[in-house]
C-alpha cells in the first residue's frame, strides 16, 4: 500500500516535470531568442578571478580562517561569472539555431559553429558550477575554471562571426571593455 | 492461455517502448554531436540507477495465487519505473542545455512521457491490488491515456509546424576598436 503511493506520488511529480517543461520550452520556441538577453562579461577580471597563483598569494599571505572568507567570496563571484557565461551560452544557442535555416552556407556553418560551442560552454560551465559549489564546501581544495573562459572566448569568436556574416557593417560584443 | 498472450505483447510493447525512447534521445542529440559523449555516460548512469531502483520496487512486490497477473503486474510497474524516469531525465537534459526539439520528435517525447507516468500510477495501484475488483478502471484510464496521446501523435506527425517568430541576427555594437581587438586576438591563435 505505502509503496504503491509513493509511486504514484512519483508518477505525479514526472508527469508535472514533462509537461511543464514542455509547455516552457514551447513558450519559449514561439518567443524565440532575444540577444538582447547577452549579458558582456568582463574576461580579464574573470580570468584574473580564477588565477591559481593570485589563489596561492593570498594562501601564503592571509591566515587560514581570513583565507578561507575570501576564498568564499572569490568563488561567489566566480559562480556568479559562470553562470552569466552559461545563460549567454543558451542565447547564443538559440541566435545559431535561428541562423541555421540560412540560405547562405557560410552562415549556415557559422551558425553550426556556434551552436556548438554554445553547447561545450554550457556542458563546462555545469561541471564548473559543480565543482565550485564543492569548492566552496571545502574552500582549501585546488579549483580551476580556465576551461570556462577558454570556451567562452571560442564562443565570444564565433558569435562575431556569425554576427559579422548577419550584418557585415558592424559587430558584436559579448565581452565588456577590459 | 489469454494471460500468456498478454504477457507476450506485453513484452513486445516494452521492447518497443524502450527502442523508441532510444530513437528519441539519438534524434535530438544528433544535432549536438559534442554532447554525445557526456549524454551517452549520462543516460547509461541513469539507466543503471533506474533498473536498480525498479529491481528493489520488484522485490517488494506481493505476489498472489495467480502468478502470471502478478508477474505481469510487478513487470509493469517496474518497466514503468524505468521509463518514466528516463523521459523525465531526457526531458530535463534538453531543458538544461537548451536544445531545440524536432516537432515530431518532440511530440512523440512528451506523449510517452504522459502515458509513462500514467502507466507508473496505474501499474503501481494494480500490482498492491489496492482497487481489487474494480483495477478495471485502471485499465480504461490507461487506454484512455493511451488513446489520446495516439491522437496526440497524429497531431504532431501530420500537422505542419508554424514557423517560429526568432531573431537571428546578433545585436549591432558599432565598436569598431573592438572589433579590431578581438579580431587581431583571433588572428594571433
Amino acid at each position: 500500500m505505502n509503496l504503491a503511493v509513493i509511486l504514484v506520488i512519483g508518477a505525479a511529480v514526472a508527469l508535472g516535470i514533462v509537461v511543464r517543461l514542455a509547455v516552457s520550452y514551447s513558450l519559449q520556441t514561439k518567443k524565440g531568442s532575444n540577444p538582447a538577453d547577452i549579458r558582456p562579461i568582463d574576461v580579464e577580471a574573470f580570468r584574473n578571478l580564477i588565477n591559481p597563483a593570485e589563489d596561492e598569494y593570498l594562501r601564503r599571505r592571509l591566515p587560514p580562517v581570513e583565507f578561507r572568507m575570501v576564498r568564499r567570496a572569490r568563488l561567489g563571484a566566480m559562480a556568479a561569472y559562470v553562470q552569466v557565461a552559461a545563460k549567454n551560452a543558451a542565447v547564443l544557442m538559440g541566435v545559431g539555431e535561428s541562423a541555421l535555416a540560412s540560405g547562405d552556407p557560410r552562415i549556415a556553418e557559422a551558425a553550426q559553429q556556434l551552436v556548438n560551442h554554445a553547447v561545450l560552454l554550457r556542458r563546462n560551465t555545469t561541471v564548473a558550477l559543480a565543482r565550485i559549489y564543492l569548492a566552496l564546501l571545502y574552500p582549501g581544495s585546488e579549483f580551476a575554471a580556465v576551461r570556462v573562459v577558454d570556451r567562452y572566448e571560442q564562443l565570444s569568436g564565433s558569435a562575431m562571426l556569425l554576427g559579422r556574416l548577419q550584418n557585415p557593417a558592424t559587430a558584436v560584443r559579448l565581452s565588456s571593455h577590459s | 492461455m489469454y494471460w500468456g498472450n498478454y504477457l507476450f505483447y506485453f513484452v513486445l510493447e516494452v521492447v518497443i517502448k524502450f527502442v523508441v525512447i532510444g530513437e528519441v534521445f539519438t534524434h535530438l542529440l544528433r544535432r549536438y554531436p559534442p554532447l554525445g559523449r557526456l549524454a551517452k555516460k549520462l543516460i547509461t548512469g541513469v539507466g543503471i540507477l533506474l533498473i536498480f531502483a525498479a529491481a528493489i520496487i520488484a522485490a517488494y512486490a506481493s505476489p498472489t495465487a495467480s502468478w502470471i497477473i502478478s508477474t505481469i503486474r510487478i513487470l509493469g510497474r517496474s518497466v514503468s519505473v524505468v521509463q518514466c524516469g528516463l523521459i523525465v531525465f531526457l526531458f530535463l537534459f534538453a531543458a538544461h542545455f537548451h536544445l531545440r526539439w524536432e516537432r515530431p520528435v518532440f511530440g512523440i517525447a512528451l506523449g510517452l512521457g504522459i502515458t509513462a507516468a500514467v502507466s507508473l500510477a496505474c501499474w503501481s495501484l494494480l500490482a498492491g491490488w489496492i482497487f481489487g475488483q474494480k483495477s478495471y478502471l485502471l485499465d480504461f484510464l490507461n487506454m484512455a491515456t493511451y488513446h489520446a496521446c495516439v491522437l496526440f501523435w497524429c497531431y504532431c506527425l501530420l500537422v505542419p509546424e508554424e514557423s517560429a517568430v526568432t531573431s537571428a541576427t546578433l545585436p549591432a555594437e558599432h565598436n569598431l576598436e573592438l572589433w579590431n581587438r578581438e579580431l587581431e586576438r583571433l588572428l594571433q591563435r
